[in-house]
């Protein structure tokens, strides 16, 4: 099983969210893990591929489960105040100096209570000579959330928290 | 603050943007302008044009109360108009006796009148105070411009909507001065709503308010407010020419976010694509409406989120398979200010996509720059950067034809070719115009999707 995802629904079952949005969804494994947690009212499938979307179409079918078209290059209103966003392939599609202003649009445009990143351990990252939760400190310069870090078997995961949603 | 009014354009008018205090470039451009001081040190043009200024001419600049002065006496002899604004609001209240909280420069026009008062006493001040209050009080929140009784252009601050035009409530001069706020920005300043997007009248509606690096008219409206004080321009339209007059100026207000800088940020936001989704159509400059059917809309962008270059480093799609896009910065400054990012070189095939592998890329590239520098085009053209078409012969790549730069066209590129070809031409005119990146990859879609 998957500990990375696990730990990741596991702690957004703990956060109560009820709105997510599974960006960059892939095959969908955490997705499915997600769907598991039946407070979750809305849980959105997004991703940039067409390809993927269409598989998507073969997973549980649930009220709960939307699927949309998404991209970190593109605008979309709809992603604006979610409870927690997961960019799950962020680091896998898109380039280390491309990641800063795709971050900025997600931790400030979009603006979600909780953005969660997954970097895995084999990847570069990001530009220059800064770790991984160096680079995430400087993007959130502006102290509006909160960052806690999680090392599981596979990936390094963070959580942004906006500060007035972060728990003591 | 009295009634809308209407102005007969009469022997013409000079509606100038946002003087802030700088009293020396507003000098120059009247001088450039073509007015002429008289005997009585007021300027008057010699056919008889009228000035009309969109508010702001003081705070955040050196020279706020000769600008007042300048205006009031131009006012009063019927030489110069003035609508209301934001600055000018706050000062007529404080001057008003209110309780307001002078900032954003306007506690720099305190300052001038403090020393005015060291000089000339507090008589001699009040009673200044006073003409200037009035001044500023009988500013209405926007003026229609009339030619021969009909309506052809709309002064005013910061924003209007079309059923406000020629009406007045104090809801409308608050709208007409800061513009339609629509939240707060992450630096707590004012979150601005686009309402020009809703002008459907025909009016030419000018304003200011909301600094811009260039005059370009848009949907009928054009802002004038090239950032006098921020190092920008200080901007003159003349009506009915619709020529733009400008003077060169200095970064007096040393904001910590220059708005001219924060603009170039906002222009390479992430392109919104929903509103293309059930299909679209791309206006031209040259009247033309191309139709686009968005069927496979969310392939392409899948193209371009995933496959092609990024949105931003792409101006257009070259038509046909031959040829590339060559775009070139004069320097990582300039590359990152126009694309947030730093290559030098940007080149492009017909899809939008890279043309060489990573490593031939690097060799390519330094053979291109050369050949660019070595041609002095960035130096000879002032610009930025540079477009150029390039020719595939064989596994090699030539530098052709310079297409464009931020002077303009250098081709005279025949858009009436194809439809893609057109929309070419106006991808590149749209950057030449700083037009966001979302209006440049509007066009790039639309060839994309037609081919």
């Amino acid at each position: 099983m998957h500990t990375t995802y696990q730990w990741i629904a596991n702690e957004l079952k703990q956060q109560r969210v009820r709105t997510v949005v599974d960006f960059g969804v892939g095959d969908g494994i955490l997705t499915q893990e997600l769907l598991k947690n039946t407070k979750i009212e809305t849980l959105w499938a997004v991703d940039s591929s067409v390809e993927n979307l269409k598989s998507l179409q073969q997973l549980a079918k649930r009220a709960s489960l939307k699927s949309a078209w998404g991209s970190y290059f593109y605008y979309d209103e709809q992603w604006k105040a979610k409870d927690a966003i997961i960019l799950h392939d962020l680091f896998e599609r898109v380039e280390p100096r491309r990641l800063e202003a795709v971050l900025h649009l997600f931790l400030y445009d979009y603006f979600p209570k909780h953005l969660v990143l997954i970097n895995s351990k084999n990847l570069h990252t990001v530009e220059g000579d800064i770790s991984f939760p160096e680079w995430c400190h400087t993007m959130n310069s502006h102290q509006i959330y909160t960052l806690r870090f999680e090392q599981t078997d596979e990936e390094l995961v963070a959580i942004f928290t906006r500060k007035e949603w972060t728990r003591p | 603050m009295s009634e809308p009014k209407w102005i007969e354009l009469e022997k013409g008018l000079d509606v100038i943007g946002d003087i802030h205090g700088c009293m020396d470039e507003w000098l120059l451009l009247l001088e450039k302008l073509g007015y002429k001081q008289s005997a009585d040190d007021l300027y008057r043009h010699p056919e008889g044009r009228k000035i009309l200024s969109l508010g702001d001419i003081m705070s955040r600049g050196p020279r706020s109360l000769d600008s007042l002065l300048f205006f009031e006496a131009h006012i009063k002899a019927g030489l110069a108009y003035m609508i209301d604004s934001n600055h000018g609001w706050k000062i007529a209240r404080w001057l008003d006796g209110r309780k307001v909280t002078l900032a954003h420069g306007d506690e720099l026009v305190e300052e001038e009148f403090l020393e005015y008062e060291r000089q000339h006493g507090s008589l001699a001040t009040n009673r200044l105070k006073e003409r200037i209050k009035n001044m500023l009080l009988d500013a209405p929140s926007h003026y229609v411009i009339r030619d021969q009784g009909s309506p052809m252009a709309v002064a005013v601050h910061a924003g209007i909507r079309d059923d406000y035009i020629g009406n007045h409530s104090p809801k409308i001069a608050d709208y007409c001065r800061y513009g339609p706020v629509v939240g707060v920005q992450r630096n707590g300043k004012p979150k601005r709503g686009d309402w020009t997007i809703h002008h459907h009248s025909p009016e030419l509606i000018i304003w200011g308010h909301d600094p811009r690096p260039v005059a370009v008219e848009m949907q009928r409206t054009v802002n004038i407010d090239q950032g006098a004080v921020f190092g920008g321009d200080l901007t003159a339209l003349r009506l009915p020419s619709k020529e733009i007059v400008q003077v060169a100026s200095h970064d007096y207000a040393q904001a910590a976010i220059n708005p001219l800088d924060e603009w170039f940020e906002k222009r390479r936001k992430a392109p919104a694509f929903k509103k293309w989704l059930e299909g679209f159509t791309v206006h031209t400059e040259t009247g033309r409406e191309i139709q686009v059917e968005s069927t496979s809309l969310l392939e392409a962008l899948d193209h371009f989120s995933n496959v092609a270059l990024p949105l931003e480093q792409v101006v257009y799609l070259p038509t046909s398979e031959k040829h590339v896009s060559i775009l070139a910065f004069k320097d990582q400054q300039a590359a990152q200010k126009w694309t947030g990012l730093s290559d030098l070189l940007v080149v492009a095939d017909s899809r939008g996509c890279a043309v060489s592998s990573e490593d031939e890329e690097e060799s390519h590239h330094k053979r291109f720059y050369a050949q660019i520098e070595e041609s002095q085009d960035f130096t000879k053209l002032e610009s930025d950067w540079l477009l150029y078409e390039g020719v595939r012969v064989g596994d090699n790549i030539q530098v052709k034809d310079l297409l464009a730069s931020e002077r303009g066209l250098n081709l005279p590129l025949n858009s009436g070719e194809s439809v893609q070809q057109e929309l070419a031409v106006e991808g590149i005119k749209r950057l030449i115009r700083l037009e966001s990146v979302e209006r440049i990859h509007e066009c790039i879609l639309a060839a994309y999707l037609l081919k």
